[in-house]
């Protein structure tokens, strides 16, 4: 099968050198695969193993403590595509990332001015060990020194049988679908857990973090507190500096508070669908004959704006640290440049997003030759994205035709497992901007959500 | 050297004209920004510079490739981007900077103060959605249009 699927890209102008690489990142790939009968217990010891080295050892008695008071958790696996993340391990991982969570809430909390105690740490973040005034500064020295990058829990088999890594990531790069996004390395794919992927505004999602995920980004805690403390927002030390030294960013920052405050929209039950892949020469024809070319050189990279249409907004919450970060340094200036930057309120944002790739720092390297560097004759590849629910999906495909620039058409499936009788057609220069417009002001997934609709 | 161009792997289309400014990863939190928007050069980006790339008219980078941190947000800011561009941080400081952004060029020369601030401001992105088209009188050359 792989090598069918091998010589078919080679054909479409893939390189030797690039199918070399896909071969080396599946075989390194294959050390995130974890076996589904691993225990608990034998995650935590893992997890234990790779953090002592890290941390100060009363750090690490916290860290075990706080593994010890966890009862073993029932394990559920909930998706139906080719792998899972491996749920004993997650767990695990789980209870670290609430206390480095913890920690980065504290710090944060500092900066504006707020001094939690253990008791509202302990309850906000439910941890569940009784925490000391003394172990608060532990808890902050923890993201700093561990992050995000042991947190990764590793896939596992969905079903009883050994996941093709290389085979998967070649019929992902030759458009077949559905390939399961849960790939230690980055080629995307369609993500089948509906359950667990969903899109919200900020505000519920910024909840949503705190409350049920236990996984904050830096800038997380900032814009919670800030939420909470609307009505005082000028009080806070250092956004009265911003008040007296830049009243314009201050009262733009307080309406953009306002109106995420005011924004629950929520969306259920999608699945996402995101892949890069490698036309045929038939199909680039095809493109290319519709003579659309909307850039000097498509060879560039990604064009459409799938950084903010997919991102989870990690990237908007660290605006609000840099944000307290230029006003902690006087800087008032730049904190109005990044008031100016922040998105539209209304922006929906993915809760396990499909574009959330790679999963850690520690994976990106299993990407490197992969994103946005495959092409094939002439340097044409092609992006698809969308979106499905069980009323059908659609999906976009933006073509990068080398020098001859781009090309988008939209494909609707009846299916929402993207399988059968897709219905497509190529969007004109009008269209096409609108689309883009439609992007930039909604947000991808809201956009879709409105229907996917170009114009009318 | 007065005068020169470098090459790098172009990462977001463009064309952009504008003084460099060099800022470390120190500095940032200090940066005080030009009044005119600038061409930021650093060795690399990371989202702790995303308020400077939101300003700056264009980015230029010692490092990276198509999907690096600078080449994606310069995209999704609709802003002209040349990556691995060898030196830049030591040659482009101060200098009048042209970003090509579509075909990876980078030159520069000696800056002059502009005769009026909005003189210096050339940004043609051929990415009409993303960005609102900024063409206001050449000052540099005959370049731009």
């Amino acid at each position: 099968m792989s090598k069918d699927m091998k010589t078919q890209l080679i054909e479409r102008g893939v390189s030797q050198k690039q199918l070399a690489l896909i071969r080396q990142h599946s075989n390194d790939a294959q050390q995130y695969v974890v076996d589904k009968k691993m225990t608990f217990g034998q995650a935590v010891d893992k997890l234990a193993k790779a953090v002592g080295p890290l941390v100060t050892p009363k750090n690490l008695k916290l860290i075990k403590t706080a593994f010890d008071m966890t009862t073993e958790p029932k394990v559920k696996y909930l998706e139906g595509g080719l792998l899972d993340s491996a749920q004993t391990s997650r767990e695990a991982s789980k209870i670290l990332s609430t206390l480095i969570s913890a920690g980065q809430f504290l710090s944060e909390a500092g900066i504006l001015g707020k001094k939690p105690n253990p008791v509202e740490i302990g309850q906000l973040f439910g941890i569940n060990i009784s925490l000391k005034p003394d172990d608060l500064e532990e808890l902050k020295s923890m993201p700093a020194v561990i992050g995000s990058d042991l947190l990764f829990p590793g896939v596992t088999p969905s079903k009883d049988e050994p996941v093709d890594f290389e085979g998967v990531a070649y019929s992902t790069l030759l458009g077949h679908a559905p390939n399961s996004v849960r790939l230690p390395f980055g080629v995307g794919g369609l993500r089948y857990d509906k359950e667990w992927n969903y899109q919200m505004t900020l505000a519920p999602y910024t909840q949503e973090k705190i409350d049920e995920d236990k996984r904050v980004y830096p800038g997380t805690a900032t814009l919670y507190l800030m939420l909470q403390n609307l009505d005082s927002l000028g009080g806070l030390p250092l956004l009265s500096a911003l008040y007296q030294g830049n009243p314009e960013a201050f009262a733009k920052l307080q309406g953009f508070l306002q109106a995420v405050k005011g924004d629950d929209t929520t969306i259920k039950d999608k699945a996402n669908l995101c892949a890069l892949y490698i036309p045929s020469q038939k199909e680039t024809e095809e493109v290319i004959s519709h003579g659309i070319q909307l850039q000097g050189n498509g060879s560039n990279g990604l064009f459409v704006p799938l950084y903010r249409a997919y991102h989870s907004p990690s990237d908007v919450y660290r605006k609000f640290l840099h944000l307290m970060q230029f006003l902690k340094q006087g800087n008032t200036k730049m904190a109005g440049v990044v008031v100016n930057s922040l998105p539209n309120p209304g922006t929906v944002y993915n809760f396990n997003g499909v574009f959330h790739l790679p999963w850690v720092q520690e994976l990106q390297y299993l990407t490197d030759g992969l994103i946005g560097k495959i092409h094939g004759k002439d340097g044409i590849y092609a992006v698809r994205f969308g979106i499905g629910d069980y009323r059908g999906s659609k999906e976009f495909q933006v073509y990068h035709l080398g020098n001859n620039g781009y090309a988008i058409k939209s494909v609707g499936y009846t299916d929402p497992e993207f399988t059968d009788n897709p219905t497509s057609k190529f969007l004109i220069k009008s269209e096409f901007d609108g689309f883009l417009d439609a992007l930039q002001t909604q947000g991808f997934l809201s956009f879709m959500d409105k229907g996917g609709e170009i114009y009318g | 050297m007065a005068e020169g161009s470098l090459t790098g792997i172009p990462a977001s289309p463009g064309y952009f004209i504008g003084k460099g400014y060099v800022v470390p990863k120190s500095e940032i939190s200090t940066f005080q920004p030009p009044y005119e928007p600038y061409v930021l050069v650093t060795r690399t980006t990371d989202p702790d510079y995303f308020a400077l790339m939101y300003q700056a008219g264009a980015i230029v980078t010692e490092i990276g490739g198509a999907a690096a941190h600078a080449a994606i947000v310069a995209r999704e800011l609709g802003k002209p981007s040349v990556v691995t561009v060898p030196n830049a941080t030591q040659i482009l400081g101060g200098k009048m900077v042209t970003v090509n952004g579509t075909s990876g060029e980078v030159s520069y020369k000696e800056y002059q103060e502009p005769k009026t601030p909005s003189e210096t401001i050339i940004n043609e992105n051929k990415c009409p959605s993303i960005m609102t088209w900024r063409k206001i009188k050449e000052y540099y050359g005959d370049r731009g249009g």
